[in-house]
């Protein structure tokens, strides 16, 4: 099963999330999308499609393979679309690619900044 | 040696554009690139190119046929485009008809629906069986029990088919009653519902075709419905099966197959889609590859070691581009994604769709050669080169005489025309916040549109851009300047739910003695492949 996902961290720790993306074989870089405020950069985003593990490991199921890179979770704000988590009536919209990560602007108040 | 690697040998041959090859723009020596990932030998999930990927799967790296060997390497995975493929004329926007993700069982207890379908009613149905008859997809789904409402089977979520007001869909499926009796159900019906932005509901816009119910056997029989959206708000359409309550328990198996939602006045053939829509198919027909980009972050990158200045040609399916005169310095690199290519306007990549091929030469094309390349990857999927229509704007060329057509935001703000600009401000200094004006005009929803501005302000910082509810969004402005002198932007702009005009002025809280944004001069243009206007 795949995921689309939307991963925002502050902007602060922008670098130590890169490094973990690293460590998890991500490559160099992975939060390139700017964020704030329409006048100042506050977060970076990255969307991925992901996989079951690389989920259960954002939402606590499984244990990170590197406990240190908890900081960096603790300080991440993750959607993922379809909700693996759902369990009511009607479940809520799918989204992918741009249409997902403006979703989570809107619910979250940023909006992307020029880059 | 320069070994060129594409002579349409193998692949599928080009319908039009018989006898050309891209490599050969390259046999002088030329620096250049050619990608073409219709046929998918070139495209890998892997940066060494050992790997080719799948449909579906993220792409890492696409090989050069050019003979230079300069290959598009994405070394982050977060960045990296899809692979998917369709036929030329891809009608079916379900995502998923083929059933992918099917789980025989009872529906929240290990059975799954197909990936992307939902029910609601208030019972648990059961996924009894799923396959494929006659080349037709199906799935067999139990209902029993004591429904709480009328029982829907959602072909994909609220948000996943981008409609709008005036369009004429039609959904189509087939059904067969496979199992028990219809007893206490009222109606069996395909039925669609207009969803609003963001896919809010709307009141009232659910609609059905007629009912079924006394013509279901238990052989396939396809049915369909044709809708137009008569509200303003309709951004999203949503597809689904109806089967009507009215008390008492349940217990039937409806046939579901492959369910079919196009924009047209009448259902067409069946297209089977899967892969959550990055893989349609119909029939014999060609279904060129194509690369999706998530228009968020992905980017794919060449490097030039020596760089250099290029005529670059971007070819998408629903429209290419050509940028002349592309400087890349030394080491630099051209990129496609995240939303525009190296050297072109911003907001390029959305108006061009999935990207199916891209060109760069270090040198100018000759019209014959872009002719050729278009109609090369016309041939594999692609539209025509995009090109501007009329003006949009019958206030906003060189020099403004007077205010019409334009108004201010709201009563807090002023505008006017000083020495032939047409200027906003605040109304007067017992309020600040935003200083704002807008020009109407219908904005078509996903319809890309050529913008140029020029602004300058005396305050806080000027943008200007479709406009969308809210405010001028910082990654859709064509100016984003704080020059007290005249600056000119270009970029193009796709049009969103919300969107009804364009909108100019400051992003931040300026007062009234802060002084005033000017705009010279604004010119709009709806962008559409050649072969369209």
């Amino acid at each position: 099963m795949q995921y689309s996902a939307v991963l925002i961290i502050p902007a602060a720790m922008k670098p130590a999330a890169d490094t973990l993306g690293k460590a998890m074989g991500w490559g160099e870089v992975s939060y390139t999308i700017p964020l704030g405020d329409g006048q100042n950069v506050t977060h970076f985003a990255a969307r991925a499609d992901v996989g079951t593990q690389f989920l259960r490991w954002i939402k606590g199921l499984d244990p990170l393979p590197d406990p240190a890179a908890q900081s960096v979770i603790a300080a991440l704000h993750a959607d993922f679309s379809p909700d693996p988590t759902f369990d009511g009536d009607e479940p809520p919209p799918a989204f992918w690619g741009n249409q997902h990560l403006e979703h989570v602007l809107h619910e979250m108040a940023l909006q992307i900044m020029p880059r | 040696m320069k070994i060129v690697t594409d002579f349409s040998v193998g692949s599928r041959p080009p319908q039009v554009s018989a006898g050309f090859a891209p490599g050969s723009l390259f046999r002088a020596g030329e620096v250049g690139v050619h990608y073409a990932v219709a046929d998918q030998d070139e495209v890998f999930s892997d940066t060494s190119g050992l790997v080719p990927a799948e449909i579906g799967q993220s792409v890492a790296r696409v090989n050069d046929r050019s003979g230079n060997d300069l290959h598009a390497v994405q070394s982050s995975i977060a960045l990296r485009p899809a692979l998917g493929r369709a036929p030329a004329n891809m009608r079916n926007r379900v995502p998923n008809n083929r059933m992918d993700g099917t789980q025989l069982g009872t529906v929240g207890s290990g059975g799954s629906l197909p990936a992307g379908w939902d029910f609601t009613g208030g019972l648990h149905p059961e996924v009894v069986a799923s396959g494929v008859l006659d080349d037709l997809p199906y799935v067999d789904v139990r209902f029993a029990g004591t429904p709480s409402t009328n029982m829907r089977v959602r072909f994909a979520s609220n948000t996943t088919i981008p409609a709008a007001n005036g369009q004429t869909w039609t959904e189509s499926m087939g059904l067969a009653l496979v199992g028990g009796s219809l007893a206490n159900t009222t109606d069996v019906r395909v039925e669609i519902e207009w969803r609003g932005v963001a896919g809010a509901s709307i009141s009232g816009q659910t609609f059905g075709a007629g009912d079924v119910s006394a013509s279901l056997t238990g052989t396939y029989q396809r049915f369909s419905g044709t809708f137009t959206a008569t509200v303003a708000d309709t951004s999203f359409i949503s597809p689904r099966v109806r089967i009507g309550w009215s008390s008492g328990p349940v217990d039937f198996t409806l046939r579901i197959f492959a369910p079919q939602i196009e924009r047209s006045a009448e259902a067409s053939a069946l297209q089977i889609t899967g892969a959550n829509g990055f893989d349609v198919s119909e029939g014999n027909l060609p279904a060129p590859a194509f690369l999706r980009f998530d228009l968020s972050d992905d980017v794919l990158p060449t490097a030039f070691p020596d760089g250099g200045t290029f005529d670059v040609m971007v070819f998408g399916r629903r429209g290419s581009w050509i940028e002349r005169g592309v400087t890349i310095a030394a080491a630099g690199s051209l990129n496609i994604g995240p939303t525009t290519i190296t050297g072109a306007e911003a907001g390029v990549l959305p108006a061009l769709g999935d990207i199916v091929g891209w060109t760069a030469v270090d040198r100018t094309l000759t019209d014959a050669e872009v002719s050729r390349l278009v109609q090369y990857h016309k041939a594999r999927g692609a539209r025509g080169l995009l090109v501007p229509g009329p003006e949009l704007i019958s206030n906003g060329g060189a020099g403004f005489a007077d205010t019409s057509g334009w108004q201010p935001i709201s009563s807090s703000m002023t505008i006017g025309v000083s020495d032939g600009r047409l200027f906003v401000q605040r109304s007067n200094a017992a309020s600040a916040g935003a200083a704002r004006a807008v020009y109407p005009f219908p904005v078509t929803v996903g319809a890309a549109y050529l913008i140029e501005m020029t602004g300058s302000t005396e305050m806080d910082t000027l943008r200007g851009a479709l406009r969308a509810d809210g405010g001028i969004d910082a990654d859709r402005a064509v100016l984003n300047t704080s020059s007290a002198t005249p600056v000119t932007g270009r970029r193009v702009g796709t049009g969103r739910p919300g969107d009804a005009g364009f909108a100019f002025g400051t992003v931040g809280s300026v007062s009234f003695a802060d002084g005033r944004a000017y705009l010279h001069a604004l010119s709009i243009r709806e962008l559409r492949p050649e072969e369209d206007w």
